[in-house]
């Protein structure tokens, strides 16, 4: 028995030692500034989206998100319970950040660029506790995940109640919205479901087969009667264009709710540019790639060699010329 | 006399063939999610060889257009020492991309491994190479590896057989 009661003794002993000494190394990696001649920073680590969601639904307070976008950005939308710490090209002492917290960073770019830059300035101040949140702001976003500020991205799951007018008053009372890849991004190959173009009902890939050719890719939130105007435009724009192999293509966001809609609108309307939807509608993948605002009621990326020349978000029937002149301007460049 | 035999004979090859050849419903789809990393891995360990290595997806005309090419080649060159590696960039974490997979591939029924990208973000594309994602991440692409495992032709683009076996014998008989 006595033997047993030392056994059990050890493996406590044991049990109780290992998360001491994880605890020791946390708290060395915590200490004030270093030397940073003296310590090379480690490789950033990421931290998945889903990862952080737990973490703030656990309650877990060894964690604080890092917001770096400008001020205004961060005051219209962020993760709940980040601080904003805007991105600087070079950090100034007092840096406003704990020590004895994980640091979450976040941006709102393509490839976590100024969360990376931003891990490695912190570094040299001895932060080395930091960890970078996967896909920054655009893919918490498309997520659906809880956002707060004074505009948040309201819940897109259920698109199929919301009324077309609706949804354009959301989009105009948004003010200046981001949406879509920005100028000089590349445009990715994604998948999407054909209603009236050539592949109609199959899984298809327009930017693939468009390739390096002038696209504009108009992505629509909604069916809507200004959004059915647009079509029309943008349809006549690349038919003048033909000749100088002008493609374009219509992506309803919302999924297969359109379909009915865009195909009544090719019927009535003869449009002849491919006419498509994405397959989980708002969730799809295009729209994380793409960094498409559920909340914009349109975005308009016009490219040239698969890299977004021009971006403009809710345009409407008065300013479709700027979709017009961007190509223009666009295919003179040729 | 000698006709008929050969005839005979070929008659005999022809229904062997058939027989011999397995019932689609026999054919096993799989393709194993891979990292850009573990992908030199597996470029480098076929060192000795000329890899063709093929970005697709299951959704994109082009790559669909060119891939009973690559399947004619891996047949015709796989005994000489090519080796082709597909990889897709259908999103591996999506049912429906699965079963689009599982289905493509038990079209095209091909004999070389199939692999699906451990994610479609742009930094699947900039790691396998910076300029891919910078080009625009199109699709297909193609990269020729000789055999001292060193790219020796890129594409962006589709391309049919003869375009394919114009790269891939030359690398081939420099041994």
């Amino acid at each position: 028995m006595t033997k047993w009661i030392v056994v059990a003794c050890i493996m406590f002993g044991m049990a109780m030692s290992a998360p001491m000494v994880s605890a020791q190394d946390q708290s060395s990696m915590d200490q004030g500034p270093m030397d940073p001649t003296m310590m090379e920073a480690p490789p950033p680590t990421f931290i998945k989206p889903a990862e952080v969601l737990k973490m703030m639904k656990d309650k877990d307070k060894s964690f604080l998100l890092v917001d770096t976008q400008p001020a205004m950005a961060y005051a219209q939308s962020h993760v709940p319970g980040a601080f904003n710490y805007p991105f600087q090209e070079r950090l100034t002492p007092p840096i406003p950040l704990p020590r004895d917290k994980t640091l979450i960073l976040y941006c709102p770019c393509t490839h976590d660029e100024d969360s990376i830059s931003m891990a490695k300035k912190l570094a040299e101040f001895g932060y080395y506790n930091v960890k970078i949140l996967e896909g920054g702001w655009y893919k918490w976003e498309a997520l659906k995940y809880p956002v707060a500020g004074t505009q948040p991205n309201p819940d897109a799951t259920d698109a199929s109640n919301t009324q077309p007018a609706a949804a354009t008053e959301t989009a105009a009372n948004s003010g200046p919205l981001t949406s879509g890849r920005p100028v000089g991004a590349v445009t990715p190959s994604f998948r999407v479901i054909d209603v009236t173009g050539k592949y109609k009902g199959q899984q298809t890939c327009y930017v693939c087969e468009y390739g390096e050719a002038p696209t504009i890719l108009a992505f629509f939130n909604k069916p809507s009667d200004q959004n059915a105007a647009l079509i029309v435009k943008l349809n006549k724009l690349v038919a003048e264009n033909t000749q100088k192999n002008l493609k374009g293509v219509v992506v309803m966001v919302d999924g297969q709710g359109s379909k009915e809609w865009l195909e009544k609108l090719a019927a009535e309307k003869g449009i002849k540019i491919p006419m498509v939807y994405l397959l989980q509608g708002p969730h799809d993948l295009g729209v994380r790639l793409y960094h498409i605002n559920t909340t914009a009621d349109n975005t308009f990326l016009v490219n040239y060699k698969r890299t977004v020349q021009t971006n403009l978000v809710n345009v409407s029937d008065n300013n479709f010329n700027e979709v017009a002149q961007a190509t223009t301007k666009m295919l003179g460049g040729e | 006399m000698k006709t008929i035999s050969v005839a005979m004979a070929a008659l005999v090859l022809l229904i062997a063939g058939i027989k011999a050849a397995p019932a689609r419903a026999d054919y096993q789809a799989s393709f194993k999610v891979v990292t850009p990393d573990q992908l030199k891995d597996v470029i480098a360990a076929n060192k000795g060889k000329v890899v063709y290595l093929n970005f697709f997806a299951t959704y994109c005309v082009p790559c669909r257009s060119e891939f009973p090419d690559i399947v004619k080649l891996q047949k015709e060159l796989g005994d000489q020492g090519l080796q082709v590696i597909e990889v897709s960039m259908n999103d591996h974490t999506d049912p429906s991309d699965n079963a689009a997979m599982k289905q493509y591939l038990e079209h095209m029924r091909p004999t070389f491994p199939v692999y699906i990208a451990s994610s479609v973000e742009d930094s699947f594309y900039s790691a396998v190479n910076p300029k891919w994602e910078k080009d625009g991440e199109a699709l297909p692409m193609t990269t020729i590896y000789d055999r001292n495992g060193n790219p020796a032709h890129y594409y962006e683009k589709a391309l049919n057989l003869q375009q394919m076996e114009q790269d891939v014998k030359p690398l081939l008989a420099a041994k």
